[in-house]
């Protein structure tokens, strides 16, 4: 028996001493809102430290990246940009889905939100009030960062300005000799060239005096030359326009208040096709009930049509018309900037959410839930006659209220997910020819992937991950295709990976 | 099995030869044996379907021992089956379930009264499941163990070395078992009532690595 007695503590020792799994993979798995190419939809999995590409037809593939993922943002092509790392090893990661390749830029910080030039050429990194924290007890909100992608080099600075933090990055089109950035604040914008971000530096006050104090950007827009910047300020009622130019290495601006009508509520640029426009901006007046065509230089001789209704928001549309819309209000206004014609037309209802088709000139609002239970889209087109704009209204009802829709801008066709039910059907807004399929799980959201021409729905299950893939033109449950649990592709050997 | 492991096994099954009695052949050939059986693996990519790096098993295993020159050479065959799981990200459960037959041959012989000391080399096949929530994938694969252990042997009556005896058994050593990959898992094929589902893309999970430390603890009769 002296042998059972020296083997056993050897056994015990055995079964109980091989470790533990050192919190992996305990943590909830909480990946960061999908993104989408051309052809595929990417989730960053800061848990599992991985881009995962799922694409119809292939299984889903993951491209390891640094720990620490917080930030994620699509840039042009197949590339993606996640700030990774942690306070100590900040990182910039551009990953190339489709190729697998990761280019890592150091970071002099951890910033917590990104925004890229419309050519990917610059990015420019903020901070957030959001990140302070237990780790993070006080920063300079003030400071950025601008990242040659290119040259991988990272250019920190300050702005310098009395604001808490920055409210929103806009890049202006990316021009050979510059390019132009500006950063809203609560308290004047910044203006600089990302092409020499610490000379060319440009702080402007927006108040309408010196005795004044300082107003909130709430909208910021780029000329199409990149040259004018139009503001849409806090509680003021002109737009602000600066005027930019390089002479040397200063930034000049040069400031116009471009006066309206009252209560300005919202600016956008003009239509390609409208003459004399380049420098210009379409503003919505809700007080005076009307638009205007301003431009930059402060020119008297305006393009104004009466809206006859408080509305507060313009879209402009691929073909040159402008269509005007608020969201409680049920008056649909459209405005053809070239030849003055308009036409108005009036909801059933109001609505919560509208979906633009610009190469068709259409649009489709979608009305909340009616007393029966259902919901009703609106799809309104427009159609030039002699004397005016004819605004027309096709009612679609559906059995439920819209849980998720999304819009194929460039054929015209709106998907849409009533809630609670596995379904997706297609509105062909041209035709008004209405397709179906019923799936296997209620839908949350909906995703378009134009270059495959492939639909995403995805379900109840965005932590694990959990799609269905449909080909945009043939919703039939044979060609569809669902994926489930891809957020945890590879997921064994990226455990042995791991040191 | 590793060639480099190859030597250690005949050293321990020599080494068994020099030492048995030769009162070992009067025993009855036929044992049956159950109990526990547990495959170790270390790897950190088996964290993900077990809290303590082990997959435990049920063993079933019948033998029958040929009579040597002062020893046994006994032919046994085993049933394997048996299940891990851990919980997954908080949202659900991995598992990783085993089923498997395996052969072999154990040298036995006798240390004293009821001490039975053996080496025993054996070849399986096992048939694996990986199960991620919906998702599964079934494998097949070779695998081989060798094992040093010892018998406790208690004659049922012990006025006959030929009456049946308890067995109480003790072995550990190692389990060569490829690194099973798991590279297409899918959702099970539905019932018959069950309308068809859309088609689910497979999903790659990986390489799951399972060599390492085998033990087994049994019980048994010798008939």
């Amino acid at each position: 028996m002296r042998i059972v007695r020296q083997l056993l503590p050897a056994m015990v020792l055995l079964a109980a001493g091989c470790g533990d799994r050192g919190g992996f993979p305990g943590q909830a798995l909480k990946p960061l809102p999908l993104l989408t190419t051309e052809d595929a939809l990417v989730s960053v999995v800061p848990q599992t430290s991985r881009v995962v590409r799922v694409r119809k037809g292939e299984q889903p593939r993951s491209i390891p990246i640094a720990d620490g993922a917080r930030k994620a943002a699509r840039l042009q092509g197949d590339v993606v940009a996640v700030l990774t790392g942690d306070t100590r090893k900040p990182l910039l990661q551009l990953v190339s889905v489709d190729g697998a390749e990761v280019r890592t830029v150091d970071l002099p910080g951890a910033y917590d939100t990104l925004a890229f030039s419309a050519d990917n050429r610059y990015g420019v990194l903020t901070y957030s009030t959001a990140s302070l924290g237990p780790d993070v007890v006080a920063r300079n909100l003030n400071e950025v960062a601008v990242v040659d992608v290119e040259a991988r080099a990272v250019t920190r600075f300050a702005l310098g300005t009395e604001s808490l933090a920055p409210r929103s990055v806009v890049f202006a089109p990316p021009h050979a000799d510059r390019q132009y950035v500006a950063i809203t604040l609560d308290r004047g914008v910044a203006v600089f060239d990302a092409k020499d971000p610490r000379r060319a530096l440009r702080r402007i006050p927006t108040r309408l005096s010196e005795t004044q104090p300082e107003v909130a950007v709430q909208e910021a827009l780029f000329s199409p030359a990149g040259d004018v910047l139009f503001l849409r300020l806090t509680g003021m009622d002109d737009v602000f326009a600066v005027e930019l130019s390089r002479e040397g290495d200063e930034l000049l601006a040069s400031v116009n208040f471009l006066a309206g009508g009252t209560g300005l509520s919202d600016i956008s640029l003009p239509p390609e096709a409208a003459p004399g426009t380049e420098r210009s901006v379409v503003a919505v007046y809700s007080g005076s009930q009307e638009a205007m065509v301003l431009d930059a230089s402060g020119t008297q001789d305006v393009r104004r049509l009466p809206l006859g209704a408080p509305l507060t928001s313009a879209r402009v549309l691929a073909d040159g018309r402008v269509l005007f819309y608020e969201g409680k209000l049920r008056t649909v206004t459209a405005w053809d900037v070239v030849t003055g014609k308009s036409g108005t037309v009036l909801l059933s209802a109001g609505f919560d959410a509208v979906r633009f088709s610009d190469a068709l000139g259409a649009a489709v609002f979608r009305h909340p839930s009616t007393g029966s239970g259902g919901a009703v889209l609106s799809v309104v087109t427009v159609r030039e006659e002699d004397t005016r704009l004819r605004v027309r209204i096709s009612p679609i009802p559906v059995s439920r209220t819209v849980q998720a829709d999304v819009m194929d801008e460039a054929r015209g066709r709106f998907y849409f997910a009533p809630q609670g039910l596995p379904a997706v059907a297609r509105l062909d807004v041209e035709t008004l020819g209405i397709e179906q399929i019923t799936l296997d799980a209620p839908v949350t959201a909906l995703y378009y992937l134009p270059g495959k021409d492939v639909l995403a729905a995805q379900h109840a299950d965005p932590a694990l991950g959990d799609v269905t893939l449909i080909p945009a033109d043939r919703l039939e449950r044979g060609a569809a295709e669902r994926v489930r649990y891809f957020t945890l592709a590879d997921e064994l050997d990226r455990a042995s990976e791991e040191p | 099995m590793s060639p480099r492991h190859l030597p250690v096994v005949c050293a321990a099954v020599l080494l068994a030869v020099s030492l048995s009695p030769s009162e070992a052949s009067a025993l009855p050939p036929l044992s049956l044996r159950l109990g526990y059986a547990s495959q170790v693996s270390t790897a950190r990519a088996y964290d993900l379907v077990d809290d303590n790096d082990h997959l435990p098993l049920f063993r079933l295993g019948v033998g029958y021992a040929f009579p040597l020159q002062g020893a046994r050479l006994e032919v046994e065959g085993g049933f394997l089956s048996g299940s891990t799981s851990a919980s997954l990200f908080q949202f659900g459960r991995a598992q990783l379930g085993l089923m498997g037959v395996e052969v072999g041959a154990a040298y036995r012989l006798r240390l004293g009264t009821y001490a039975e000391p053996y080496a025993q080399a054996l070849i399986g096949y096992d048939r694996l499941s990986l199960d991620i929530g919906p998702l599964g994938q079934r494998v097949g694969q070779v695998s081989a163990t060798a094992l040093l252990g010892v018998s406790l042997v208690f004659p049922l009556n012990s006025y006959s070395s030929k009456a049946p005896s308890f067995l109480i058994d003790l072995g550990v050593g190692y389990g060569f078992r490829p690194t099973a990959r798991f590279d297409a898992l899918a959702p099970e094929p539905p019932g018959e009532d069950v309308e068809e589902p859309i088609p689910s893309q497979t999903l790659r999970a990986g390489d799951l690595p399972l060599a390492g430390l085998a033990y087994r603890l049994q019980v048994g009769i010798r008939l």
